[in-house]
C-alpha cells in the first residue's frame, strides 16, 4: 500500500498507484478543495503544491509522489483560521463562482514561498496556466498582491524583532 | 604545418661554405635561425596582408531618413522578409523593444548580444545608407567597417537579392527608433578581436547572390532562395565544425540550438512518417502537423513568424524542402520500418481508447519495458496521447514522434519537462510540463519506456546527464518566459 505525505500527515492510500492524485484527494481523503476542471492539465483548477512547486494533480499519478511533500488548499488554513492567502482572497472578494480559485491560490502560494518579493509582472506570468471563466482576474491579481504585501510586512516585523 | 617546415628547412637545403668545418649541430642552429627569421618575415608579410584584407572602410553616415519617405508597398514586403528572416527573434530582448537588440545569445565561444536595428541615429542604424545595410547583411561588416560575428547569419543572408535588401532596408528604416545599446559581448581573447573574423569569413563565407537553377521551376527556386538565404534554416539544422561554421557538405543534416536538437531535414530525417510537401507546408504555416507533431523550442518563434507571411512563401519553402527527399514513400532505406504502419494507422480514423499499433513485426523487440516507465506512461501520458483525438486537441500518437527516434533525447526531455505552453493568439497543441511532478529517475524510466517500446530503439546512452541538462534548459526557458510578459 502506498503512503503519501499530505499537509504534513502521513496517509495510507488504498487507490491503485496509477490513480491521479486529484481522485485520491477528493474521493478517498475527502479533501475537496482541489477541483476537477479539464482533467488534462490545461485549466489549473486541480493545482496543489508538491515539494514547493505547483503541479496539476489531475495528471499526476500517485505512484510518482511517494516520499514527496504534498500541500493542498486545506493545508493553508481552515474556514475558522484562514491562512494569509485565503484571508487576502476573502478581503478582495476575488471569487465569483470560485471553481478556479483553489488552484490559483496554490500556485500563488508556491510563488510567494519561493519569491516573497514577487512583482506584479511575475505574478501575472506565473498565473498564466490558470483559466477563470467568470473574469475576476483583476481581483485575483489584487488578492495575490494583498497576500504578498501582508507576508512581506510579517517578514519585516519578524526580522526587526529578532 | 610542422612536417612542411621540416622538409623546407632541412639540413640538406642549407649549403655549408667549403672553408668551414661543418658540424651537424651547427646546421641545426643555422637552420633554426633561418626558420625563425623566415617565419618572422612571413609573419610580418602575412600579418600586413591580413590587415589589408581584413580592413574594411567605414561607409559615410547619412542624415536620418523620414519613415514616410518609403513606399508603403516596399515596407510591407520588407516586413514579410523580416519575418522570413526571423530578424525580430534575435534582435529583440525578452523584456526589450522590438528590434532594439540586447538579446543574450550563448554560443560555445561566449555570449554575444544582438544589436539595435531600429533607425535610432546614435544607437541603432539610423545613419546607415542602403549600401551600408546591404554590406552588413551580405558581408557581415557594419557601417563603421567592423566585422560582425557570424551569430548574425550573413553566411545565409549573403544570398539576398538587391530587391529584397531594398525592401528590408525600407522596413527597418521606417520602424520607430529606439535608444538602446547592447551590453558588451562576453568573448575571450582572441575571438574578441574582430579582425579574426576576416579569416573566418575567408574560410566559411561564400559570398554571392542566389543563382536560380534553370532546370527547376520558379517555386522551387524561390523555396531554395528562402531556405538557404533569409530563412537561414541551416543555422540550426546543419551541424557546425569546431570553428562554429556550418558544415556545408552536411547541410541540413541536423544541428543544435539552445538545448534542443534541430532535426535533419530531407533524406536524413528520422520522422517515422516521411515528410511530404503538403505536410511541410502545413507545419510551417500552422506550427504543428498531426503526423509529425509540434514546433517547439527555438522553432516556435520561426513558425510564429511564418504564420504571418503570405502562404506562398511557406509553400515554396515546403516545395523545395520536399525535393530534398525525393525517394518514393515506400522506399524503406533509411526510413524506420514502422513508418508504413504508422502512416496507415494515422490515416485510419482513431478510436477513442485504441492502442497505437507501433510494434512493427519485422523489428526486433528491445529488452522488456521498464515497469515504472510503462506505468507512468499509462497513468500520466496515455489519456491524451492515446485519447483518439488528433492534434491540436489531442496529443500525438507517440509512435509517430520524431523525438523518440532522434539520436539524442533532449527534445523528448524538454517537452516532458516543459510541456507545450499555450501560445498567445495561436491555435495549437497544449501540454502540461512534468518537471515538478517527476524526479530524474522517473523521467529516465519514462524516456526509456517510450524509446524502447514506442520507437523500438535502444535506450539512449548518457540519459542521466541529458536529464540534468534538460532541467537547466527549462530554467532558462522559464526565466525568458517571465521576462517576456514584463
Amino acid at each position: 500500500m502506498l503512503t503519501l505525505d499530505i499537509n504534513g500527515k502521513s496517509q495510507p492510500i488504498k487507490a491503485t498507484p496509477d490513480t491521479p492524485l486529484l481522485y485520491v484527494l477528493r474521493d478517498e481523503l475527502g479533501l475537496n478543495a482541489a477541483k476537477y476542471g479539464c482533467g488534462l492539465g490545461q485549466c489549473g483548477a486541480c493545482t496543489v503544491i508538491v515539494d514547493g512547486a505547483a503541479v496539476f494533480s489531475c495528471v499526476t499519478p500517485v505512484m510518482a509522489l511517494e516520499h514527496r511533500r504534498i500541500t493542498t488548499l486545506e493545508g493553508l488554513g481552515t474556514a475558522e483560521a484562514p491562512g494569509a492567502m485565503q484571508r487576502a482572497f476573502i478581503a478582495e472578494q476575488a471569487a465569483q463562482c470560485g471553481y478556479c480559485i483553489p488552484g490559483m491560490m496554490m500556485r500563488a502560494q508556491a510563488l510567494l514561498d519561493r519569491d516573497p518579493g514577487a512583482t506584479d509582472d511575475t505574478i501575472r506570468a506565473e498565473l498564466e496556466p490558470h483559466l477563470c471563466r467568470c473574469g475576476t482576474h483583476m481581483r485575483i491579481l489584487r488578492a495575490i498582491r494583498h497576500a504578498a504585501d501582508e507576508l512581506q510586512a510579517t517578514h519585516a516585523v519578524v526580522g526587526a524583532a529578532r | 604545418m610542422g612536417r612542411k617546415s621540416k622538409t623546407r628547412y632541412d639540413v640538406t637545403s642549407v649549403v655549408p661554405s667549403p672553408d668551414i668545418i661543418w658540424y651537424p649541430h651547427e646546421a641545426i642552429i643555422v637552420t633554426f635561425r633561418y626558420l625563425v627569421l623566415t617565419m618572422a618575415a612571413a609573419g610580418v608579410v602575412c600579418g600586413a596582408a591580413a590587415l589589408i584584407y581584413a580592413w574594411q572602410p567605414a561607409i559615410a553616415p547619412i542624415a536620418p531618413l523620414s519613415a514616410a519617405s518609403f513606399d508603403p508597398a516596399l515596407v510591407r514586403r520588407g516586413a514579410e522578409l523580416a519575418l522570413l528572416g526571423d530578424c525580430r527573434t534575435c534582435h529583440t530582448a525578452a523584456d526589450g523593444a522590438t528590434y532594439a537588440g540586447s538579446l543574450a545569445m550563448p554560443t560555445p565561444f561566449g555570449t554575444i548580444y544582438s544589436t539595435n536595428i531600429t533607425p535610432d541615429p546614435e544607437t541603432g542604424i539610423g545613419r546607415w545608407s542602403e549600401a551600408a545595410f546591404a554590406r552588413a547583411l551580405r558581408a557581415g561588416v557594419d557601417r563603421e567597417g567592423r566585422h560582425l560575428y557570424p551569430a548574425f547569419p550573413y553566411d545565409h543572408f549573403t544570398l539576398t537579392s538587391d530587391a529584397d535588401v531594398k525592401a528590408l532596408y525600407a522596413f527597418f528604416m521606417s520602424r520607430p527608433p529606439v535608444k538602446a545599446t547592447a551590453p558588451p559581448n562576453g568573448l575571450p581573447f582572441p575571438i574578441n578581436m574582430r579582425l579574426v573574423l576576416a579569416g573566418w569569413k575567408l574560410m566559411f563565407l561564400p559570398q554571392g547572390r542566389f543563382v536560380p537553377d534553370p532546370a527547376r521551376d520558379e517555386q522551387w527556386n524561390q523555396g531554395k532562395y528562402l531556405v538557404e538565404g533569409l530563412g537561414h534554416c541551416g543555422a540550426c539544422h546543419s551541424p557546425r565544425n569546431l570553428m562554429g561554421a556550418e558544415e556545408r557538405s552536411r547541410g541540413l543534416a541536423g544541428g543544435e540550438a539552445e538545448g534542443w536538437h534541430a532535426y535533419a531535414l530531407g533524406a536524413a530525417s528520422r520522422s517515422p512518417v516521411p515528410w511530404d510537401e503538403t505536410a511541410l507546408s502545413d507545419y510551417l504555416a500552422h506550427g504543428f502537423h498531426p503526423l509529425h507533431g509540434v514546433a517547439r523550442g527555438p522553432m516556435a518563434p520561426v513558425v510564429e513568424n511564418l504564420a504571418a507571411v503570405p502562404r506562398g512563401d511557406a509553400d515554396a519553402m515546403a516545395h523545395y524542402l520536399a525535393s530534398l527527399d525525393e525517394r518514393p514513400l515506400d522506399d524503406s532505406a533509411g526510413v524506420s520500418p514502422v513508418a508504413g504502419s504508422a502512416k496507415a494507422q494515422a490515416a485510419a480514423p482513431a478510436r477513442p481508447g485504441s492502442l497505437p499499433q507501433s510494434a512493427g513485426a519485422q523489428v526486433a523487440t528491445p529488452k522488456a519495458a521498464n515497469g515504472t516507465g510503462a506505468a507512468l506512461y499509462a497513468a500520466a501520458c496515455a489519456s491524451c496521447h492515446e485519447g483518439g483525438r488528433a492534434l491540436p486537441l489531442g496529443g500525438i500518437d507517440l509512435s509517430l514522434s520524431t523525438a523518440l527516434r532522434s539520436q539524442t533525447p533532449e527534445n523528448l526531455l524538454n517537452v516532458v519537462m516543459q510541456g507545450l505552453p499555450a501560445a498567445d493568439g495561436v491555435t495549437g497543441p497544449v501540454m502540461p510540463g512534468f518537471a515538478d511532478v517527476l524526479d530524474d529517475a522517473q523521467i529516465a524510466d519514462l524516456a526509456g519506456f517510450l524509446r524502447g517500446r514506442l520507437a523500438q530503439q535502444p535506450i539512449w546512452t548518457g540519459l542521466e546527464v541529458a536529464i540534468r541538462d534538460a532541467r537547466t534548459t527549462r530554467k532558462l526557458a522559464l526565466r525568458s518566459a517571465t521576462q517576456n510578459i514584463q
